[in-house]
């Protein structure tokens, strides 16, 4: 059976409407069905956590044999667990250690990001398809390789337990510099031209339209780095010792490596408010973050 | 509308003081692409691009702590910190594990989201939502999804049977199984739970480094299903329709249509996920038991742990090695990458 090159993207791929089967026209409760298993697999330690984190100690850590296994899923909720889980470590100051680093991070991300793939996408010069290969190349790169270069000149800087040690090294990013130059690549060049026939400047024009045209990818670019930032652990972990500039993933693995017997109710609380504040985010803009990777995945 | 007459081809020779003028402005253009690209090209060459050379430059060097940008040159020991890798048993098991690592995450990961993204471009209704749950797990803090993990799955203790799996496997009769904490190689576990040891490399992946598996494919399963959907989605539904019309069945059309129009988005994703699934850290480090640890006998201890152990743990086994470690990694995945690119290129149909 020879699939001929018809080209792909054409007007009538209506991608709306299903294959209609990949197996013919039969009922679609199976699918749904084992979508919905998949998804409760999926959702499944969230309510987990969220259900041991309204026990007692002694209810989250007992199964005594011959009572009734879906008694474990009945808590008795003890809201008191997230006052006493916030308070065993300085959550508050952590907290705002990351709110920080990841706003201070996202926002220089999109200036970095936004310059630099305009400019890759639309003005011309020399040496520009060389940087820029080397730049995706630096993805491949995996970080832990650089961490200990990284932290040497992070120490010499004298940034060691401080802010920027935290924050320059991530302040561009070549995903998102990718990402942005793909939307700057669809913008006609026309818009350009006649800007600059009014007079414009490359810098103008990219603030007054290049930007607000670019509002969504640069709203996914921004999730995506604050996410990043928020979630991530070995960097933190490595150039920060001072509890008080500590970081709130950092701040969690302490609270659970510590040397008493762990008190997994606590643990599970701190855990829910650590991971709630970016999956609030998720569910309001969720729609930008998938969309930003279906279109990156299509690129390919 | 100038551009147009241009375009035509037929054109006047242009004058010196045209040719200067045009000359200069595109100077002056490419002045400013070289200032747009400085702050994002800056920070990536002194943090990302620069550092890999300096590695290499510090694994040649044995200390432990750093006294200012260049290593004093008493510290030089020359190839002395790869030989010392190649005697170093912990390192051939956390390289042993990292594979059996990689390729879990990287077979199940995509089989899976796969299968996940099949069903959902079947249906329309609900497919958001279906897609907004899926992905839920790739935004989550890793600690956080570690820390529960290490809670569903823990071992029997003196007071019970553990963690939630346990309960539940006591529920249906079952023993309860040691997961985070068990060294014992999955093949084993499955094929002669009390016989004697297997050698090595046949037991396969610890039990507990499946556990830590099961923890990174259930987080980038939302990612992988997502491309997966949006390369079934542009897949032209002519192509089925006609090939019903010759009688097609199922399976055919999957075969000889979906697979092959799939490959490009398959092969950006197998890409994608070989270069995370080595450098993959944070999942192993927090169900790690205890946190950071390296498992039950080192199986857990994939590479990425190896090296922050070796660098910043007690253990301290100088940032000299623990950058060779690096350099290793690094040459690991360029090697990966370059092979997957020479050999799947060609078989990606557009």
């Amino acid at each position: 059976m020879r699939i001929v090159e018809t080209r792909a993207r054409t007007q009538t791929s209506r991608p709306d409407r299903p294959a209609g089967s990949l197996t013919g026209d039969r009922a679609q409760w199976p699918v749904y069905l084992a979508l919905s298993a998949g998804a409760l697999v999926v959702v499944f330690p969230f309510v987990w956590m969220l259900i041991t984190s309204l026990k007692t100690l002694e209810e989250a850590s007992g199964y005594p044999t011959g009572t009734a296994f879906w008694r474990v899923f009945i808590p008795s909720w003890q809201f008191g667990n997230y006052i006493e889980a916030w308070n065993a470590a300085p959550f508050g100051r952590y907290f705002l250690n990351t709110v920080l680093v990841a706003l201070a991070v996202t926002a220089c991300v999109l200036v970095t990001s936004t310059l630099a793939g305009y400019a890759f996408a639309a003005i011309p010069f020399p040496g520009k398809n060389a940087i820029f290969i080397l730049i995706l190349a630096t993805m491949m790169i995996p970080h832990e390789a650089g961490y200990i270069p990284n932290f040497v000149i992070v120490k010499t800087l004298g940034w060691y337990n401080q802010y920027p040690a935290l924050i320059i090294p991530w302040t561009a990013s070549a995903f998102n510099i990718f990402l942005l130059r793909q939307f700057f690549a669809s913008v006609p060049a026309d818009l350009w031209e006649s800007a600059q026939l009014d007079g414009a400047s490359r810098l103008r024009y990219l603030f007054q339209i290049g930007v607000p045209l670019a509002r969504p990818a640069l709203i996914t670019a921004g999730l995506f780095s604050f996410v990043g930032s928020w979630n991530s652990l070995l960097w933190p972990l490595i150039v920060i010792q001072d509890p008080q500039m500590q970081v709130v993933q950092v701040g969690l693995t302490n609270f659970v490596s510590a040397d008493r017997p762990t008190d997994w109710h606590l643990l599970m609380a701190a855990s829910a408010f650590t991971a709630l504040p970016i999956i609030a985010i998720y569910m309001v803009a969720q729609r930008y973050f998938v969309e930003g990777i279906a279109r990156s995945g299509i690129r390919g | 509308m100038g551009e147009v007459q241009q375009s035509a081809g037929a054109r006047a020779p242009d004058s010196r003081a045209l040719q200067r003028a045009r000359r200069g402005r595109r100077w002056r253009e490419a002045l400013t692409g070289y200032l747009f690209i400085l702050p994002a090209v800056t920070i990536l060459a002194v943090f990302h691009f620069f550092p890999i050379l300096y590695a290499l430059l510090l694994s040649l060097y044995e200390f432990s702590f750093p006294r200012g940008l260049i290593p004093l040159p008493e510290w030089f020991v020359g190839a002395q910190n790869y030989d010392r890798l190649l005697h170093d048993r912990v390192f051939g098991q956390a390289f042993a594990n990292t594979v059996w690592y990689a390729v879990g995450t990287i077979l199940a990961g995509l089989s899976i989201s796969l299968g996940l993204a099949l069903l959902l471009e079947r249906i329309v209704r609900g497919r958001t939502a279906f897609r907004t749950i899926y992905f839920l797990p790739y935004v989550t803090s890793l600690v956080v999804a570690g820390t529960v993990w290490q809670w569903i799955f823990r071992a029997p203790d003196g007071s019970g049977p553990g963690g939630l799996a346990n309960a539940l496997l006591q529920t249906l009769g079952l023993g309860p199984l040691r997961w985070l904490e068990e060294p014992r190689g999955l093949f084993q576990l499955i094929f002669a739970p009390s016989g004697p040891a297997w050698p090595g490399w046949a037991q396969g992946p610890s039990l507990a480094l499946v556990t830590i598996i099961a923890l990174a494919v259930w987080s980038v399963l939302g990612f992988n299903t997502i491309v997966f959907l949006a390369g079934l989605t542009n897949i032209p539904r002519e192509l089925y329709d006609a090939a019903r019309v010759d009688g097609a069945t199922g399976g055919q059309l999957f075969r000889h249509i979906t697979w092959p129009l799939l490959t490009p988005t398959t092969y950006f994703l197998l890409i994608v996920s070989t270069i995370g699934a080595f450098q993959s850290f944070t999942p192993v480090f927090s169900t790690s038991v205890p946190v950071g640890s390296g498992g039950p006998q080192n199986t857990t201890t994939v590479l990425t742990l190896y090296f922050y152990k070796a660098a910043f743990s007690y253990q301290n086994l100088g940032l000299g090695y623990a950058s060779a470690i690096a350099i290793v990694l690094f040459v690991l995945i360029l090697a990966l990458t370059i092979l997957q690119v020479r050999f799947l290129s060609r078989r990606v149909n557009y």
